[in-house]
């Protein structure tokens, strides 16, 4: 399958599509579209039982959508192209135990490259250099058991890395990680967001995350409620949801500060601070 | 660390760990073979020296072997008991109804002990020398030729794989469970059968429960991972035969003539 | 409810597997309503240490003592229940046919009549945010949050005069957070019940706890209040800690403007009063 993905093609096509678990059931995805384009970093967000955890499931095929059309990479989803489709998806999902396969890091990093029926000298060298994309070759013959959660998730990330995906999908996959774990593993996503142009869909619900991302779709009950840039979407969201750097913008606003009136990043905040000095 | 307790594995770096697990699979199988067919002094001392030799080479300690055999003494000795009390010819020392103590009787007795101690040695020998993932990996290669009769072969093989690689984790969910429950105020291991089985019933539940979630979230993985049942594969995990796993079976090759050429 | 520790010392063993000194002379009192935050780097020993507060870890030297009385094997089963324990994702040991039957488990252990269990049953689930009708679903039909809830009004049922925690908000969302933390806050601050808390999110030690005790290497090295445990920030480093957001934010800022603000701050509101007061903008 080669996609082709120039600039202005969308990596990712979501056309109404609906879903439900059985007839009878709610719609739990009720005419849902959006795009993503290469190189994007999109985050998902919603409450439970938004819908945002069938999206990810929706877009490799776990389950099939009810009616509407989902293209990856200009391929259209159905019963013939799904397999082909998945070797240029990669997915991470919560928990770090349920999806490490491999009996060492290198063996769960090569599962997917065995499933090609690829060359022993190719697998090997793309999971030497995965490792060394996250930063943890030094652990490649270590048993599953001996390591923590933040290092089993690496672990799947870089199994995701040996692919070359077109398109990478985080399925709430930082949730069980402690805040030293998760960042270092969003910096190096982020990085290499950078360097290879990844395209990114980040199933989430942490604000901070959000906050960073190229665009945000907001699920409301099985619908889109929101889909564009994160400074509008927290511009017209409550305090205690937004961000630490944003709150204190806003709180020195009321305090009669001047500053400017939209949403800032963190590290938008700390420069208009050097800057006014 | 926590293979340990599995296969009881013991990690180490001799000749015998650095073996194909192939080779000591099929040796393992064949020495064994050999024992049980062994019927005169001279064999058996030939295979002793032998046993004790690779056990010697394997690194570990005796003591280990002999809490390997240590569960197992009280039935070899009873089976050993029965073969003396019921087997007659040579001299007679003792006769008493059924009951006969022989002279060939007692030399019998002997044998069959040393069979079967051996037997525990050699068995402790594969399973202490070889990690349970090669061995797996071995058993696999060894069962390949059943792909032909429609065995899934590789998929009992990844079955297993899978199963081992998650035997450490299960055993620290069980701790975990038993620990919420003991601060429950369930107390192990004491009372009446019943109610020791009773106590069983909310550990075994949760892990029940976490288990299904685990299988449904695996199965997810590894089809997004693109595996699929009966498609073709590539293993990443290999097994490579060296000139020493060859000079095993040849040593078991002369061991053979040996015992063949061997006057009764 | 005080905890005390002289001189403890324990090992770890699971099977085969032994680990020397998980806990290392420990010395540590934890006075009676205060909420204790317990920090560490992963292997320091905080889950020992919380472990040996109710009796799953019988120290080999030294003692434990909740109100005076020492833990050992004969005491062990009046103390789980003074002192209860709730384990990270708690959800995991609900095992019976109804949400009830689940919670009264733990009382009907330490001999409370049933229908008494059942009262405290119909008190707890309240506590914890739930309405009653869930009493006789089966806990394996519920959401995360809700079997969350549901574990944790199983160790409440037992009417304990300590709870400890280990990582409570483990894998919940904002919301979820907010929620759980509001109850132990009540817990603390209207049933005076002393907390004791493991955790990795600076964030809630600053916005919960009063009282912080940091481990490393089975060896408590600090024990004070919040503010205190931010006095040395390259300590903080050496114990692989994290700084809260506000904090974090404060210093980025400050290295940005090229100087210090008059005071360390950990809430927003301080935050903006220590920038107005510096006069930089």
């Amino acid at each position: 399958m080669k996609g082709k993905a120039n600039m202005s093609e969308a990596v990712v096509k979501v056309e109404n599509i609906c879903f439900q678990y059985d007839k009878r059931g709610d719609r739990v995805i009720h005419d849902v579209s959006f795009q993503v384009k290469k190189g994007e970093w999109v985050s998902v967000i919603g409450d439970n039982g938004s819908g945002k955890s069938t999206i990810a499931k929706l877009l490799v095929g776990l389950v099939q959508h009810t009616s509407g059309q989902i293209y990856i990479n200009q391929i259209k989803m159905d019963d013939n192209t799904i397999w082909s489709i998945r070797q240029h998806i990669g997915m991470v999902w919560q928990n770090p135990d349920n999806q490490f396969i491999g009996t060492t890091v290198e063996d769960d990093v090569a599962f997917s490259l065995e499933n090609l029926n690829m060359s022993y000298a190719e697998m090997k060298e793309r999971v030497n250099h995965s490792l060394q994309l996250v930063g943890i070759s030094k652990l490649s013959r270590m048993d599953p058991s001996l390591l923590s959660g933040g290092q089993k998730q690496k672990v799947a990330l870089a199994g995701v890395l040996a692919l070359h995906p077109q398109l990478i999908i985080l399925d709430e996959a930082f949730v069980m990680l402690d805040p030293k774990s998760r960042n270092s593993i969003i910096r190096i996503l982020q990085e290499l967001k950078k360097k290879e142009k990844l395209t990114i869909i980040s199933i989430t619900h942490d604000m901070a995350e959000a906050a960073s991302a190229d665009r945000i779709i907001q699920l409301r009950t099985g619908k889109v409620n929101f889909d564009g840039a994160p400074k509008d979407y927290f511009d017209n969201v409550c305090d205690w949801e937004v961000p630490v750097a944003d709150r204190l913008r806003r709180l020195l606003i009321t305090k009669g500060k001047e500053l400017p009136r939209n949403f800032m990043t963190e590290a938008e905040l700390v420069k208009w601070f050097g800057n006014s000095i | 660390m926590n293979t340990l307790l599995l296969g009881r594995y013991y990690p180490g770096e001799s000749i015998l760990h650095r073996l194909d697990p192939r080779a000591k699979l099929v040796g393992g199988f064949y020495l064994i073979f050999l024992l049980l067919l062994a019927t005169n002094w001279r064999a058996y001392v030939l295979l002793w020296i032998f046993t004790l030799t690779i056990m010697w080479l394997s690194g570990v300690k005796f003591s280990v072997y002999y809490r390997g055999v240590k569960p197992l003494i009280w039935l070899i000795t009873f089976t050993v008991f029965l073969q003396v009390l019921f087997t007659a010819g040579g001299t007679i020392y003792v006769e008493w109804g059924i009951i006969t103590i022989s002279s060939y009787g007692l030399v019998n007795g002997v044998y069959i002990f040393c069979r079967f101690i051996m037997i525990v040695f050699v068995s402790t020998i594969v399973t202490l020398t070889t990690r349970p993932i090669d061995l797996t990996d071995a058993i696999n290669y060894l069962l390949r030729p059943l792909n032909k009769l429609k065995v899934p072969v590789d998929e009992i093989s990844l079955m297993l794989t899978i199963a081992l690689r998650f035997v450490p984790t299960l055993l620290e969910e069980t701790q975990k469970v038993m620990d919420a429950q003991r601060s429950r105020g369930t107390v192990f291991g004491k009372g009446s059968i019943v109610i020791q089985m009773k106590t069983l019933v909310p550990i075994f539940i949760p892990l029940f429960s976490s288990s299904l979630e685990r299988a449904e979230q695996l199965a997810n993985a590894m089809e997004v991972k693109g595996y699929q049942s009966g498609k073709k594969r590539t293993t990443f995990r290999k097994l490579s035969w060296k000139k020493k796993d060859t000079w095993c079976l040849f040593i078991l090759v002369f061991i053979t003539i040996l015992l063949i050429i061997l006057p009764s | 409810m005080e905890i005390q520790f002289e001189g403890v010392s324990a090992d770890y063993q699971l099977g085969p597997i032994r680990r020397k000194s998980i806990l290392d002379t420990v010395n540590l009192h934890i006075q009676k309503g205060s909420f204790t935050a317990v920090l560490g780097h992963a292997g320091a020993g905080k889950t020992s240490l919380i472990k040996a507060m109710n009796g799953l870890l019988i120290p080999h030297t030294g003692k434990v003592k909740i109100d005076g009385i020492t833990i050992e094997e004969d005491t062990r089963q009046l103390i789980c229940k003074k002192v209860g324990m709730v384990f990270q994702f708690p959800e995991s040991q609900l095992f019976a046919e109804t949400v009830e039957k689940d919670i009264c488990f733990g009382p009907l252990n330490f001999g409370v009549a049933l229908q008494e269990a059942k009262t405290i049953a119909k008190k707890v689930i309240q506590q914890v945010g739930l309405s009653e009708n869930i009493l006789g679903n089966s806990p394996f039909s519920l959401s995360g949050g809700q079997k969350r809830r549901v574990a944790i009004a199983g160790i409440l049922a037992m009417e304990p005069e300590v709870l400890v925690l280990d990582e409570p908000g483990a894998g919940l969302d904002q919301n979820g957070k907010k929620e759980l933390f509001t109850l132990l806050t009540d817990l603390n601050q209207h049933h005076h019940i002393t907390i004791v808390m493991v955790t990795h999110d600076m964030n809630d030690v600053i916005d919960y706890a009063d009282n912080v005790v940091i481990m490393e290497n089975g060896k408590v090295v600090k024990h004070c209040n919040v503010r205190n445990t931010f006095s040395n920030l390259e300590l903080l480093d050496k114990w692989s800690l994290d700084l809260p957001d506000v904090l974090s934010l404060q210093m980025k800022i400050e290295k940005e403007i090229g100087r210090k603000l008059s005071m360390k701050c950990f809430t927003v509101e301080e935050l903006s009063e220590a920038i107005i007061a510096a006069d930089i903008i």
